[in-house]
């Protein structure tokens, strides 16, 4: 066996102490492991590796640039290699959606008339917060992904973080520039959810699989495949309606729905971040739209915000 | 103490330090994110390599707390369970080091096996202290993707660290000679 020599210029670290330090080690892991699975988010580990990706954040821009040009070489090239039939698939698709958008547009004139019948407040306009992800799932025991963005971008806890076309996660530590997202994939995740075709809420377990379960499912409901999950908004974090996946069958009687997004491709994600909303009687005056969507000073001044409002409707084509 | 004394120290702290500097950033990179296509692909477990490679060739270079530390910062990078990979290269370590013998100084197919044995029995490890830990399923496929890929990128990082290891050697020698010449 080679045996551990001590450097010298190191000394404590080989030679008669080495199996007394392994002891103290691997005793250490234990405790740290027990400590840390025991309860995550009040773990005293928790913020510790915030703080340690905050300082590893540059070398981790650096080393991901590299690959980031190797990722977008090989999509370019998977991308051509079946272009004609991706666009024969988006001519479709586009018409399929400029009908959707006509019904949109329509439902959405019809929904602010009756609110302002209703008197009813006026919902807060999410605010955008555009980021990358500048590290991978965080290999196989967690579903987590770090952001470069974070407080000084305007990032909290809880905001939700959504790829193009549904929600990947929320936002489950934050420090002054990165912020770790918590994927819906991770053992950890738990989302109340709602079934739209049948009205019925449920929430949405991770279990570090590609398609999480769907689990406390509302009695007397008949759930069945294909139906749309959508974020239910019953914990207070997430806001109500984002659309997360469909609803596909995982063996007996359990169900479990493929997301809409692929957490684990995502390179470029929006963090949604919604304001609380100003009733009338808390304020002192009848509150004016641009006021409730205004962002904070500074945040607006941020390359990466973009109020929803702002956010530019595509020109119908092909008509 | 002379200037050149000094210097000699530490010259002699840095060349000590840059395998466990370069597990780090091993650990870094196996955290950045690598596509092909539309495809995630695995990152092969670069720190365990780093580790293996100085723990057979240089076990002096690799003691028990810098395993410990580089496996620590891949929990706390990756977000994972705090100590699960530590845990693991510090057992897995321990373990490999009895077949040393045999592994270490015949040459880079021994050494090649014995990674093969070493990335198998890290893998086994995590996977079992992570059931433990974790529950049922803790993502057995992606580790043992993970794994085999480590197995077969192996024998290229290898040589890229035995050349760090020559660069390293003959750094040291130069600092030793010419701090008997000042003498």
């Amino acid at each position: 066996m080679a045996k551990r020599r001590s450097l010298g210029i190191i000394s404590g670290l080989g030679g008669p102490w080495a199996r007394g330090l392994l002891v103290i080690l691997v005793l250490l892991s234990i405790a740290m492991l027990a400590i840390d699975r025991a309860r995550p988010e009040q773990s005293p580990f928790f913020h510790i590796k915030q703080v340690v990706a905050e300082g590893a954040r540059p070398a981790l821009i650096i080393l991901s640039a590299p690959l980031r040009t190797l990722n977008q070489i090989t999509a370019a090239f998977a991308s051509n290699w079946q272009a004609a039939r991706r666009v024969r698939e988006l001519e479709r698709d586009n018409r399929n959606l400029m009908q959707w958008r006509d019904l949109a547009l329509a439902l959405h004139e019809k929904m602010s008339r009756y609110e302002e019948l209703l008197g009813a407040p006026q919902a807060p306009t999410p605010v955008i917060i555009t980021a990358r992800a500048i590290t991978d799932a965080g290999g196989p025991f967690v579903r987590a992904r770090l952001v470069n963005v974070g407080t000084d971008d305007g990032v909290a806890e809880g905001q939700a973080v959504l790829a193009y076309n549904g929600l990947i996660g929320r936002i489950m530590n934050v420090g002054r520039r990165t912020a770790r997202v918590l994927l819906l994939t991770d053992l950890n995740s738990r989302v109340p959810v709602f079934i739209t075709d049948i009205g019925a809420h449920a929430i949405l377990a991770g279990d570090n699989s590609g398609a999480p379960r769907l689990i406390y499912i509302e009695r007397g409901v008949q759930v069945d495949t294909g139906m749309r999950i959508i974020t239910s908004g019953e914990d207070g974090v997430l806001p109500r309606g984002l659309a997360i996946g469909q609803i596909a069958p995982a063996g007996g009687k359990k169900w479990q729905v493929s997301l809409f997004a692929r957490p684990e491709r995502v390179d470029f994600v929006n963090i949604l971040e919604v304001p609380a909303i100003q009733f009338e009687e808390a304020s002192s005056g009848p509150t004016e739209e641009g006021q409730q969507a205004e962002p904070e000073p500074g945040i607006a001044d941020s390359e990466t915000t973009t109020p929803i409002a702002e956010l530019e409707i595509p020109p119908s084509g092909g008509q | 103490m002379g200037n050149s004394e000094f210097f000699q120290r530490l010259s002699a702290v840095i060349w000590a330090g840059l395998p466990f500097f370069l597990s780090l950033l091993c650990v870094m990179l196996y955290v950045a994110p690598l596509r092909v296509g539309n495809f995630t692909i695995p990152m092969p477990l670069f720190p365990f390599m780093a580790i293996y490679f100085w723990s057979m060739t240089r076990p002096a270079f690799m003691p028990y707390i810098a395993i410990f530390l580089i496996g620590l910062f891949q929990d706390v990078l990756t977000g994972g369970p705090v100590g699960l990979w530590a845990l693991s290269y510090l057992l897995t370590v321990v373990m490999i080091s009895t077949q040393s013998d045999v592994i270490a100084g015949r040459g880079r197919p021994a050494l090649w096996a014995g990674f093969m044995l070493a990335a198998v029995l890290a893998t086994a490890l995590v996977w079992i202290i992570a059931r433990i830990a974790l529950g049922p399923d803790p993502a057995g496929g992606r580790l043992g993707a993970e794994m085999l890929l480590s197995v077969l990128v192996y024998p290229l990082v290898g040589r890229f660290f035995a050349l760090v290891q020559r660069a390293t050697n003959q750094a040291r020698r130069l600092t030793v000679t010419s701090t008997m010449v000042d003498i």
